[in-house]
């Protein structure tokens, strides 16, 4: 009960933010709103695709995509900020163009950080490898083979078990799942 | 016995060579004189090595049985000319044997032995020369020895020499090289030291050696041994029956003046026999009136056991000891007891018997409980038998330390202690000499060792105890004779130098005897050396014996032993984990070894301190292994999914580096904005 409380309280404050603060907020800001909703579009987009927990990928569309829209906006607020003015600002190739573009360079560093990351990790797996081995030579070096105690059996057993310690709760199932359509081909 | 003396003639033992026996003596391995020899040891030239007249020879011991090593300073210090002295004792290397011996120097007789062999008969030796050669000087010599608390033991005409080839003078041989009595035949032995087994006679006293004397003087007077060709069995059996002096005499002629000085020393009561003073009053030429013997009370019937009719008690405790199995059913089905009464009408006799039969703590006793303590009752005097064991109670200890090895023996004597036989034996003497109640004491002592079965404890803790000059009974030793503690480092070394190796230090048989001799500094050591768990415990607690042998008795470096032990102790090197501990402790091991001090050999392997940081570091190693185990599969996973962490990653960086480029750009429009539009 005690724990269902404040799940029930920030249920209730997220039900009157979507239905009393938010049409509030839309009503009193709807110019801005509608240039937002045409300009960060790819974010959107990108936000409802991404499944991935913390939405890190939209995330980094979204920044560049907002920096994007921000000059408009500035525009937008300073000059005519209505429906007109945010029709005539959208109507504008370029503006469209360069709000979209930032958004695309999101993509681009999303495409490009990953092979990089993959390069990053095989030289750290690699450090981390060898560190590992020569820790374990000289432990044996200097103790012998007993000091391999129990542990010897462990490396057939532990792979199901090791997620739990190199990712956090939400990321285990989708790293199962991985595993699983690796399984499927 | 380990020597043949059939084997020991001069062909046979023709090696050439001399040994020196503690650099005073040299023993001439190639001189055997068979004339002297002694049963049980073989006789050989020797001299002193500071003095080359005097006339010695070396007595080769039996390394089976214990010397008298103790008596032998005493004896020496005597001034007697009545007895081939012994100078020394050592151990040598006996070749023929492969094995080292006991050797004692003792004088060397100038004439030949006064009677070749007991089985020979001699021209009778006329009465005057008896007493001139024999009875005076021997009544003087037993004189002496009765003063400093001594015996001989083994009076025998095949042990009496002539001191010069001219016959002029008699002297008695050697006394020291054998257990007491265990050589002499059963003839020159008093009833009881006869009853009993030649190892469990004991030491007794001036009464034995008198009653020897008298048989040997006996026997010279009529030239050959009396009662030869019966059985020991026989033998006793016929003075039970007709009294020593009558049995031994027979139909023999002799002077009234020797009749009277062989019925005073051949009386078969203790208290009515001769003294050594009753014996120079008779040298003296003062005549006292013969002795009657005393004759035992027969029973007005005769009790008929196994189709023999006996007479007296003595004859039918004699006759219950010789058929043990049968004598249980009389005893038990109260014709014993029937007989007692209606022959002898002897109240004290009959409830001796009966308490003999009883026992007060209801516990249910075996037969043979019953059958020794009812042949006690009936003959008080006789040595406590069980079965095949048969001892004086002054030599019960005696006996244990020869039949050492012998598994029914030790039973029996087991059983003896547990059964508090000698205190039984004890309770039925009308009279007790200091001796034999210190050595009933001794025993209640040793019951309660006798049943234990830690290391140095247990029947060989008795027996070592029992036996102050019982050689080390160890397998380890069977080839050398260790008698002191001092004794036992010299032996390994022997062995490690002769073989370079050594299969155990101190065994069970080793630890009952450095139990017994140095018990307070071995205690704790032998706890551990007792130790099934974990053998490097046990042996290096056999190690730290040796060392405190070393250090509180031999006194000597043992470079050769410590190699041998360095050698043993190179797997408990290995309990150590630590290569770099390891490492230390060898050289530790090497250092001593060249030190030859094993107390350093046990420093080197057995620091406490190098033992508790190796085990605590040890677990720290397997935990930290542990850690890298993690670490290692771990490190699989990521491998085996490194795409879907580069992707993981990657997104994580796109992000970041995009909110960051955000504001950057942010900053930048505002101020753009703000300040140049």
């Amino acid at each position: 009960m005690s724990e269902e409380e404040p799940a029930g309280g920030n249920a209730r404050g997220r039900v009157i933010i979507a239905w009393v603060v938010a049409p509030m907020v839309v009503f009193a800001f709807f110019p801005t709103i509608l240039f937002l909703v045409i300009g960060m579009a790819p974010f959107i987009v990108a936000f409802i695709v991404d499944k991935r927990p913390g939405k890190v990928t939209a995330r980094a569309i979204g920044y560049l995509n907002l920096a994007g829209c921000l000059p408009y906006a500035i525009k937008l607020w300073t000059g005519q900020n209505t429906i007109t003015g945010v029709l005539s600002l959208v109507g504008e190739p370029s503006a469209l163009m360069i709000m979209y573009s930032s958004a695309a360079v999101g993509w681009m560093l999303n495409f490009i950080m990953t092979p990089i990351m993959t390069a990053y990790l095989a030289v750290q797996h690699e450090a981390k490898a060898r560190s590992i081995g020569n820790r374990q030579e000289e432990l044996i070096k200097e103790w012998g083979a007993d000091v391999k105690g129990q542990a010897t059996v462990q490396p057939h057993e532990a792979p199901e078990q090791a997620p739990t310690e190199v990712v956090p709760d939400e990321e285990a199932q989708e790293v199962s799942d991985l595993d699983d359509e690796a399984e499927n081909g | 016995m380990a020597l043949n003396l059939a084997g020991s003639n001069e062909d046979e033992n023709s090696a050439s060579g001399s040994v020196t026996l503690k650099g005073r003596f040299t023993i001439d391995l190639g001189g055997a004189i068979p004339a002297y020899d002694v049963v049980p040891c073989i006789a050989y030239n020797a001299s002193v090595n500071a003095d080359r007249g005097k006339a010695v020879m070396a007595l080769i011991c039996d390394p089976m049985l214990p010397l008298r090593a103790d008596k032998i300073m005493p004896i020496r210090s005597l001034e007697t000319p009545m007895l081939l002295k012994p100078h020394d004792w050592g151990v040598i290397d006996w070749a023929s044997e492969g094995r080292r011996c006991p050797v004692v120097v003792v004088d060397k007789p100038n004439g030949d032995r006064v009677m070749p062999s007991l089985d020979a008969k001699i021209r009778p030796i006329h009465e005057d020369t008896v007493a001139r050669l024999l009875i005076r000087p021997g009544g003087e010599f037993l004189e002496i020895l009765a003063n400093n608390n001594l015996t001989h033991r083994a009076i025998r005409p095949d042990n009496i020499f002539y001191s010069a080839a001219d016959q002029s003078r008699m002297v008695l041989g050697d006394c020291v090289s054998a257990p007491p009595a265990i050589a002499q035949p059963t003839v020159f032995e008093t009833i009881e030291s006869g009853m009993a087994l030649p190892a469990g006679r004991g030491d007794g006293s001036s009464l034995n050696d008198l009653y020897s004397l008298g048989v040997t003087i006996l026997t010279l007077l009529i030239g050959h041994v009396p009662m030869a060709g019966l059985t020991d069995e026989q033998v006793i059996e016929e003075k039970l029956i007709h009294g020593s002096y009558n049995a031994l005499v027979g139909r023999e002629r002799l002077s009234l003046t020797m009749m009277e000085v062989l019925r005073g020393l051949l009386h078969d009561d203790p208290k009515e026999r001769w003294t050594v003073s009753d014996l120079m009053y008779w040298s003296n030429g003062r005549r006292q009136n013969p002795k009657s013997q005393a004759i035992s009370r027969k029973a007005s019937r005769p009790f008929v056991f196994d189709g023999v009719e006996y007479h007296t008690t003595r004859e039918l405790a004699n006759g219950f000891a010789n058929n043990w199995d049968a004598a249980v059913t009389p005893i038990k089905d109260g014709s014993l007891n029937v007989w007692l009464r209606r022959g002898f009408s002897d109240e004290e006799l009959i409830e001796s018997v009966n308490v003999a039969m009883t026992d007060s703590s209801a516990v249910d006793r075996s037969d043979d409980w019953i059958v020794s303590r009812v042949c006690i009752a009936l003959d008080p005097q006789a040595p406590i038998r069980y079965r095949e064991l048969r001892a004086t109670v002054e030599g019960l200890g005696a006996l244990i330390g020869s039949y050492l090895n012998d598994e029914n023996m030790r039973d029996l004597f087991s059983k003896v202690l547990r059964e508090q036989l000698p205190a039984f034996w004890q309770r039925n003497q009308r009279r007790l000499t200091e001796a034999e109640e210190k050595f009933v004491n001794d025993y209640e002592r040793a019951r309660s060792n006798v049943d234990r079965i830690g290391l140095g404890l247990g029947i060989e803790r008795v027996a070592y105890d029992l036996n102050p000059n019982l050689p080390c009974r160890s397998p380890i030793f069977e080839n050398d004779y260790v008698v002191e503690v001092a004794g036992m480092l010299p032996a390994l070394e022997y062995i490690a130098v002769s073989t370079g190796e050594l299969k155990e230090l101190v065994d069970r048989n080793g630890a009952a005897f450095l139990a017994s001799k140095m018990a307070r500094q071995v205690t704790g050591d032998l706890r551990d050396l007792d130790n099934k768990v974990d053998p490097h415990v046990s042996l290096i607690a056999a190690v730290k014996i040796l060392a405190t042998i070393q250090d509180r008795v031999s006194k000597h470096d043992f470079v050769d032993l410590s190699g041998v032990i360095a050698s043993m102790l190179e797997p408990s090197i290995k309990r150590f984990h630590s290569r770099s501990i390891r490492k230390r402790a060898r050289d530790g091991l090497k250092k001593a070894t060249r030190n030859g001090r094993l107390s350093r050999l046990v420093d080197a392997v057995n620091d406490p301190r190098d033992v508790a940081a190796d085990t605590n570091a040890f677990q720290q190693a397997v935990a930290v292994y542990s850690r890298t185990v993690m670490e290692d599969q771990r490190l699989e996973y990521e491998k085996t999914h490194r795409d879907y962490f580069a992707r993981e990653m990657g997104a994580q960086m796109s992000s970041t580096v995009s909110g960051f480029i955000t504001c950057v750009a942010t900053v930048l429009i505002v101020i753009v904005m703000m300040f140049f539009s």
